[in-house]
């Protein structure tokens, strides 16, 4: 049953985007993505402060390997995957809240503004599924990801987001008193 | 409503309030490529001024040991002895969001089990996922695990069950015959008769209890407040809790410690509100009684001592030298000579790796080097 391991273990999870020459700057793909990432933040941390800075660490992680990252197809995919874990980690979350508290106590405003009521309520009620079935609710909705595409974000297979998308929207019908829709 | 319709608003209402982002940042602060040159040079200049600190650091540590050298002369100080711990530490590897694409990511959830010596050697896959939380029996023959590390017939309710400590036989203590409570069990005392366990009533808290670690039966309630059982005193007395506040936007679970009779009788609280983390295997009692170490996460991670009275409560202070910005979950080693702890180097990887120390912060010794979130220690004097 056990097994010994020697030096680092490598825990790889999901597949790596296909590589394709592409000439885009990474100021011309931050200008872009940037909105959508950083909606993908805020709705999973729930954080105003902090979600600017969560969807800068995965910018300033695909700017560190640009060289890399760049050649994707898709280099949204994968900086939406950086910041859909990153936001989920409650950990990273801590980190980045208490630097942005930090500089809000120095004078600067959250850039976010609240959500409404009703807003807020829902995606409160999508941070309190469990991590995977939130990621993919979110992506789902937010950025409008059919399976497939949710699936090449997150690194994992379409049976995998299927059920999660399946028990996260039963649950959040449940909680929130809502209609299933016909799937 | 439907839930699409639902759903699709709320995602609405956070374009809406990406746009408003960008268009108040788009006449009163820097373009946006602009605002990230800043957080990257910001992220620079906090790095050069680290490095700076450290260094002072340094040299301040150096004044003072020199200055301490100089009164101990004559007073019997003693120097260290060598630095050689001995016994088995058990640790998680969290599952959840580990690599993207070559980027480690740290996870929060459940660990898949290791041991480890502590000088980093000999590290045993155990085989087995688990809940946060596992501990060794007293006479290190059996690990303390939740019942989700069995087939999944034995996964709810939640009870605890045991292994050994290559992995294998998987006995479940499944002594309670109420099926809506859940026992997430985090301490075994040290006579090795008892589990102290979180209940739980599906998700929500059902005080503090106690089982019989030879079956799971027994059952008693010492607290109907939602509490964390963290440790047994060495002499089996008194049992150190965390009891918490809701999380604040799912950010933070942060709370008190307490200090209780194993009946459940003369709660003390010992830490100020929240000053300590959620979890069980952030807070250790130190073998010679004297001492609790805990984490406090909500600003800039790091452990704390204090006494199991209340007072003397101070921040452990670990040899700069090392290079961690934050670090937690501390736990003793069975002779109290060291600590084993998690500590994470600021890079924003989020790779937490193990580390160990004599007991008060110096000389620490990174023992294992794993993509990952390693977490959840606990430390065996018997060398399985």
């Amino acid at each position: 049953m056990a097994s010994y391991t020697e030096g680092s273990r490598a825990v790889a999870e999901g597949s790596e985007p296909v590589a394709v020459t592409s000439s885009e700057t990474f100021e011309d793909f931050y200008v872009r993505e940037f909105p959508a990432v950083v909606g993908l933040a805020y709705a999973l941390s729930g954080s105003r402060s902090g979600a600017e800075d969560l969807a800068q660490e995965a910018f300033l992680a695909a700017h560190r390997g640009w060289d890399r990252v760049g050649r994707y197809d898709q280099p949204g995919v994968w900086v939406r995957r950086v910041v859909a874990n990153l936001s989920v980690s409650v950990f990273r979350r801590r980190v980045v809240e208490t630097k942005a508290l930090a500089r809000m106590a120095l004078g600067q405003r959250p850039a976010l503004p609240e959500l409404s009521a009703e807003d807020a309520e829902f995606w409160e009620a999508v941070r309190s599924l469990p991590r995977r079935q939130a990621q993919v609710i979110a992506l789902h909705y937010l950025d409008d990801l059919p399976v497939a595409e949710v699936a090449r974000v997150l690194g994992t297979a379409e049976g995998t987001v299927k059920k999660h998308l399946y028990e996260g929207r039963r649950a959040l019908a449940r909680r929130l008193e809502l209609e299933e829709d016909e799937a | 409503m439907t839930l699409d319709t639902r759903a699709r608003r709320a995602a609405q209402g956070i374009h809406r309030a990406v746009e408003v982002m960008e268009m108040t940042t788009s006449t009163k602060e820097p373009r946006q490529v602009e605002r990230f040159d800043h957080f990257r040079d910001r992220k620079q200049r906090n790095r050069r001024l680290g490095a700076i600190l450290v260094a002072a650091a340094l040299v301040i540590t150096a004044v003072v040991l020199v200055s301490t050298n100089a009164l101990d002369r004559g007073d019997g100080t003693t120097p260290a002895g060598p630095f050689e711990p001995r016994g088995r530490i058990l640790y998680g590897i969290q599952i959840g969001g580990t690599e993207i694409d070559g980027i480690p990511i740290g996870g929060t959830e459940i660990d898949h089990l290791h041991s480890v010596d502590p000088d980093g050697g000999r590290d045993l896959d155990l085989g087995v996922v688990s809940d946060r939380g596992a501990r060794w029996s007293p006479d290190g023959t059996r690990i303390l695990v939740s019942s989700r590390a069995g087939p999944p017939s034995t996964r709810l309710p939640l009870r605890p069950a045991t292994i050994l400590p290559d992995g294998s036989g998987f006995t479940l203590l499944d002594g309670v015959s109420d099926p809506g409570l859940s026992l997430r069990c985090t301490a075994w005392s040290p006579d090795g008769s008892r589990l102290a366990c979180e209940g739980l009533n599906g998700k929500d808290p059902a005080g503090l209890y106690t089982v019989r670690a030879s079956d799971g039966g027994g059952l008693q309630q010492l607290s109907h407040k939602s509490t964390i059982p963290a440790d047994y005193s060495p002499d089996g007395g008194q049992i150190v809790v965390f009891q918490g506040t809701p999380v604040v936007n799912g950010v933070d679970n942060l709370g008190r410690l307490s200090v209780m009779n194993t009946d459940g009788s003369g709660v003390r609280q010992i830490t100020p509100p929240n000053s300590a983390d959620g979890f069980a295997d952030h807070t250790s009692w130190s073998p010679d009684g004297r001492w609790i170490a805990f984490t406090n996460s909500g600003n800039r991670a790091a452990i704390y001592l204090v006494h199991p009275d209340g007072t003397g409560l101070h921040q452990l202070r670990i040899d700069p030298s090392a290079g961690l910005v934050n670090v937690f979950g501390p736990a003793w080693s069975p002779d109290g000579e060291y600590l084993a702890f998690q500590g994470w180097d600021g890079e924003p990887d989020l790779n937490i790796d193990l580390y160990v120390a004599r007991a008060d912060g110096s000389h620490v010794v990174q023992i294992t080097d794993a993509i990952g979130y390693d977490a959840g220690i606990d430390w065996t004097s018997a060398q399985t």
